[in-house]
């Protein structure tokens, strides 16, 4: 990657030298936080999945901006452009795909204490349908 | 040691594979005679095999292409001749066992070894020129594209003669696709020949995305960039975010089938419906990967056979753009049926919907470009007249099936075979066929026969229309797709007009092939001596056809859209520089042809199981990528004064065939250049 | 009628600026890291989709072990900080400084692969291997499929020390470099990812 100037020997070299080790420190920083808080258990588990993502995400920047060297500089422009647009189809098909996956998942009813048994769905119509209420609520009673 | 290989792989006992593997051989052995005959073989190799000219390759792949849709074509012919014969008790000719096989081929054919080549070909002839470069960005990996594509295709063809091709249609559906269901060779034929296409591909897309932003000519903006290569653009950007989904998708089946694992089986917390939505997350762009360029075609043959501008072209990027971004938000409408809520199913049939209106916009600038023109009817522009019209209807039932609950009836009927041919062939094959006969002259240096261009173009329009409209009725009768037999004798007729229409299209391919042989016969007559017989109004115009391997001598400055168009009307074309200067090219290589080599080794060794010749071409091509990481020379200088010599014989021709005024006693043109 | 006086053709500066291979070789090198972050999506919304699916069997918590995963962690953000240092050599036309910082990274990206390939052997051995469940599955085709392009990355950073030791930093070994080190940082972005989403999530 372009980094600095042509000839990155002194000035340019030594705050170099400073933007990884900045990187550096605020990548160990977010990385030990997540750990800490699913090691320890300190939030509530929807809590902790939230901090894990956003220090993840905040992670992921600092590896843009301090190893790869993105801004918003001219000469990283297409560099930029390229990764803005990637970023938005990852997170359309992802996010698309999650939302339709566990739409799915909810509509074939798969009862949780089946949904073990290796390869026979049929167990999973076991019940009639005239008594849906009935099985949900048993099926909660079994989770 | 051969795997799974046995001499029983290959079948012996049924007459129409085994006629199909000899006319095969036979066309092959011809070829072979046909260059041995003629002492081409040090030619073919040193000009054509280890090339990395974007040019040869591109006429390469289209080679590819055609050849491939003869094999495609054959596949349609054999389900037309099948459905029309099976009905009522008949059986027809072909068992399930081999049915299932050809229309699974003919998918994989038309789409992965027909379009993509085609549209790829194209876009490597025409793109560089069009920019103002010389080559691609990576010459070498271009070649290593085309090779990879070419093993892709040869392992489809050697599916035919050793083992059995997939039965599981194109797309490839577990549980069918899973060991358990397909347990022989032919789903990992189809793996391995998409994968290593697919590589190519990838690579391709990457190629040119850098191309096209990195190496136009001065002064050419993004927005003086014509039109078609923003299309290429815009298809470069798809095929790089939609063909490693792709990739990722057949590699996971590839581990269900290889190592056992659980991604789409049906038990062990395998889910089958997660194939059908990666899947089509790369299937929907990849059909705008097939449109895209033909859209590009018909933009550029539309403003030069109106002898005018093309009607609002802010609008057409725009929308190409719209297009690129939006074909990652409609995949789900290839499964409504599925099962996923209303909600889920409304919002992807609203994205398609919206998906449409960027195309609308598209035709009507084409109408309007036009509209007050003089309108020249060659081949190139019947084409794209009798893609206006058709594709239309097609794209319409494409919006009729994007409503839900109209799908849940019309899903899997005959209907959206029809919306898919409708849109396909009109749309994507006539652009590449229109793109072939406005490019062909540029390639090699004479026209093509325009009366047999006329034949073909009709015959195709018409053998269209009869084979795919009844295909609309049929699918509102309720006729499911892909049926082998059990054909409901009231479909019948309509079956036989259908087959009938795949008759007149067969006529047209003849016509085709009429035209190639008529226009080489009389090429001495139509040779294009200026480098623009259409009047056209992009640079490759410019050019002489063919043009000499670097293509420009000096780069062109750029200051307008249709930068040739504007150069004519200044009167500045076919201006000579006053000084020449060396120019940097790539060397041929023979690196690109031995990786696809042992890329073909490793695909049949990893269909067959034989781990030993896997392992083997996996490490030469290994060895042949860091060897050639390792070599300095891969590029030359041409002097400068090779390149005045054969500029001059061009502007001796050019003066010979009164293009430009003959040259008073030494010396050329007035250069106006300045000093450098 | 008056000399045109606007130019017609570029110069040959302009030429090179247009098709300047390093630049380009550069730019390319990215649009592959994008497609590959693609690649590296599907198998994430895979692995996520199946990630409940255990089939009865072993589940991620009875896996995880996050202190383990932790010093993993560790060793590939050290060597994505030594890669750094590795480029500033590059930058300096340090052929000592490259090739030192270049080894120090292949170290550590071996300690990684090490450490990982000790857990799959482990949990092959108790019986959690991917053929067991989806969920299994998904865990080991995006792990390992990391770990390869990290095993690719070091076979690469092999390739060029044989290249620098052969030819010093010559225009074209400097490309290479300055793309390994593009390579070597996407590959710890696409690391957090993994981290988080499959030990992380799969241990709260």
């Amino acid at each position: 990657m372009k980094q600095g100037a042509p000839d990155a020997g002194g000035e340019a070299g030594r705050s170099g030298l400073a933007r990884y080790l900045t990187g550096f420190t605020l990548a160990v920083v977010l990385t030990v936080i997540p750990f800490a808080l699913v090691i320890d258990r300190m939030l509530a588990p929807a809590a902790t999945l939230a901090a894990i993502l956003a220090a993840a995400l905040a992670q992921i920047l600092v590896h843009l901006r301090y190893f790869l060297h993105l801004d918003r500089s001219a000469a990283e422009r297409w560099n930029l452009a390229a990764v803005l647009f990637t970023a938005a189809i990852v997170t359309v098909l992802t996010s698309g795909a999650i939302w339709i996956m566990f739409n799915l998942h909810a509509r074939t009813m798969e009862r949780p204490a089946t949904a073990m048994m290796a390869g026979s769905p049929k167990r999973a119509m076991r019940t009639t349908p005239a008594r849906p209420a009935q099985d949900a609520a048993a099926a909660l009673r079994r989770a | 040691m051969l795997g799974k290989l046995t001499l029983a792989a290959i079948p012996y006992h049924n007459p129409i594979i085994m006629g199909a593997v000899g006319f095969a051989l036979a066309a092959a052995a011809a070829v072979s005679g046909l260059i041995t005959y003629y002492g081409k073989w040090r030619y073919l190799w040193n000009e054509w095999l280890t090339s990395v000219d974007h040019k040869k390759i591109g006429i390469m792949y289209v080679i590819l292409a055609l050849v491939m849709l003869l094999r495609g074509f054959a596949d349609a012919i054999m389900m037309r001749s099948q459905q029309a014969l099976a009905y009522g008790s008949s059986r027809g000719y072909l068992p399930p066992h081999h049915f299932d096989q050809v229309f699974t081929a003919h998918g994989t054919i038309m789409i992965f070894f027909m379009a993509m080549p085609f549209l790829v070909g194209l876009m490597n002839i025409a793109v560089p020129q069009q920019i103002g470069a010389r080559d691609v960005a990576f010459p070498f990996m271009n070649s290593v594209s085309l090779w990879l594509t070419a093993v892709g295709a040869m392992l489809v063809m050697v599916s035919l003669g050793i083992g059995d091709f997939s039965r599981a249609g194109w797309p490839g559906y577990p549980p069918l696709s899973e060991l358990r269901y397909s347990p022989d060779s032919g789903v990992d034929y189809w793996i391995w020949a998409i994968q290593l296409s697919g590589i190519g591909t990838l690579m391709t897309g990457i190629n040119f995305l850098v191309t096209i932003l990195k190496m136009r000519a001065p002064g050419m903006t993004l927005m003086r960039m014509p039109v078609f290569t923003w299309t290429a653009l815009c298809t470069s950007i798809l095929i790089v975010l939609a063909f490693p989904i792709l990739t990722a998708t057949l590699a996971l089946l590839t581990l269900d089938r290889y190592l056992g694992m659980h991604f789409f089986t049906a038990g062990h917390g395998g889910n089958l419906m997660m194939y059908t939505n990666l899947f089509w997350m790369w299937g929907h762009p990849e059909v705008y990967i097939l449109i895209l360029p033909a859209f590009g075609v018909f933009s550029e043959v539309v403003a030069t056979f109106s002898g005018k501008r093309l009607f609002g072209y802010s609008m057409m990027v725009y929308a190409t753009i719209a297009i690129t971004f939006l074909s990652f938000t409609v995949w789900l409408h290839h499964f409504f049926t599925m099962g996923a809520s209303a909600n889920v199913n409304a919002f992807f049939g609203i994205t398609t919907m919206v998906i449409a209106i960027p195309t609308g916009v598209k035709i009507f600038n084409w109408l309007f470009t036009m509209y007050r023109g003089r309108v020249r009817f060659t081949t190139p522009m019947l084409w794209t007249l009798g893609f206006i019209v058709t594709f239309t209807i097609g794209g319409m039932s494409g919006v009729l099936l994007a409503v839900p609950p109209a799908d849940f009836v019309l899903h899997n009927s005959e209907l959206v075979v029809a919306h898919f041919h409708n849109v396909l062939i009109p749309g994507s094959l006539f652009g590449y066929f229109a793109g072939y006969a406005y490019w062909f002259p540029k390639a090699f240096g004479f026209r093509l026969d325009e009366r047999w261009g006329r034949r073909a173009f009709w015959a195709w329009l018409v053998g269209f229309y009869v084979a795919f409209m009844p295909l609309y009725i049929l699918g509102l009768m309720g006729m499911p797709r892909r049926m082998d037999y059990d054909i409901n004798p009231a479909w019948h007729p309509y079956l036989e007009i259908a087959a009938l229409g795949a008759a007149i299209i067969a006529l047209g391919i003849a016509c085709q092939i009429a035209q190639l042989v008529a226009s080489f016969r009389k090429r001495a007559a139509t040779r294009d001596l200026s480098g623009d017989p259409w009047d056209g109004r992009t640079l490759e115009w410019s050019l002489p056809s063919p043009p000499p391997f670097y293509n420009f001598a000096r780069i062109p400055i750029v200051r307008d859209r249709d930068a040739f168009a504007d150069i004519k009307q200044r009167g500045a074309a076919y201006r000579r520089p006053a000084r020449y200067h060396d120019i940097h090219m790539p060397k041929n290589t023979a690196a690109g042809f031995l990786i696809g080599a042992f890329a073909l080794l490793f695909g049949f060794a990893m269909v067959w199981h034989i781990w030993w010749l896997a392992a083997s071409g996996a490490f030469a091509i290994l060895v042949l990528v860091v060897a050639r990481a390792t070599r300095e020379d891969t590029d030359y200088i041409v002097p400068a004064a090779e390149i005045e010599r054969i500029e001059t014989l061009r502007y001796r021709r050019l003066a010979a065939a009164g293009i430009i005024p003959a040259e008073p006693q030494g010396g050329g043109l007035p250069a106006f250049e300045p000093a450098e | 009628m008056s000399v045109e006086v606007a130019r017609h053709f570029a110069t040959p500066l302009e030429e090179r600026a247009r098709s300047d291979a390093v630049a380009n070789a550069a730019y390319g090198f990215w649009i592959y890291i994008m497609s590959d972050c693609v690649l590296f999506a599907a198998l994430f919304a895979t692995f996520i989709v199946l990630s409940r699916n255990y089939a009865g069997g072993p589940t991620g918590k009875n896996l995880i072990d996050l202190p383990y995963t932790f010093a993993e962690t560790m060793l590939l953000l050290c060597s994505s900080l030594s890669c750094g240092l590795a480029t500033l050599g590059v930058n300096r036309h340090s052929a000592r400084q490259a090739a030192l910082w270049l080894i120090v990274t292949f170290l550590l990206g071996l300690g990684f692969i090490g450490m990982e390939v000790n857990e799959f052997r482990h949990m092959v051995l108790i019986g959690a291997d991917p053929e067991r469940s989806g969920f299994l599955s998904g865990f080991f085709t995006l792990v390992a499929t990391h770990g390869a392009h990290v095993g690719a990355g070091l076979i690469w950073m092999a390739v060029m020390l044989a290249q620098i030791a052969a030819k010093g930093l010559t225009v074209r070994v400097r490309s290479r470099l300055l793309r390994l080190g593009m390579f070597w940082h996407f590959l710890d972005i696409i690391w957090v990812g993994v981290f988080t989403l499959v030990y992380l999530r799969g241990a709260i």
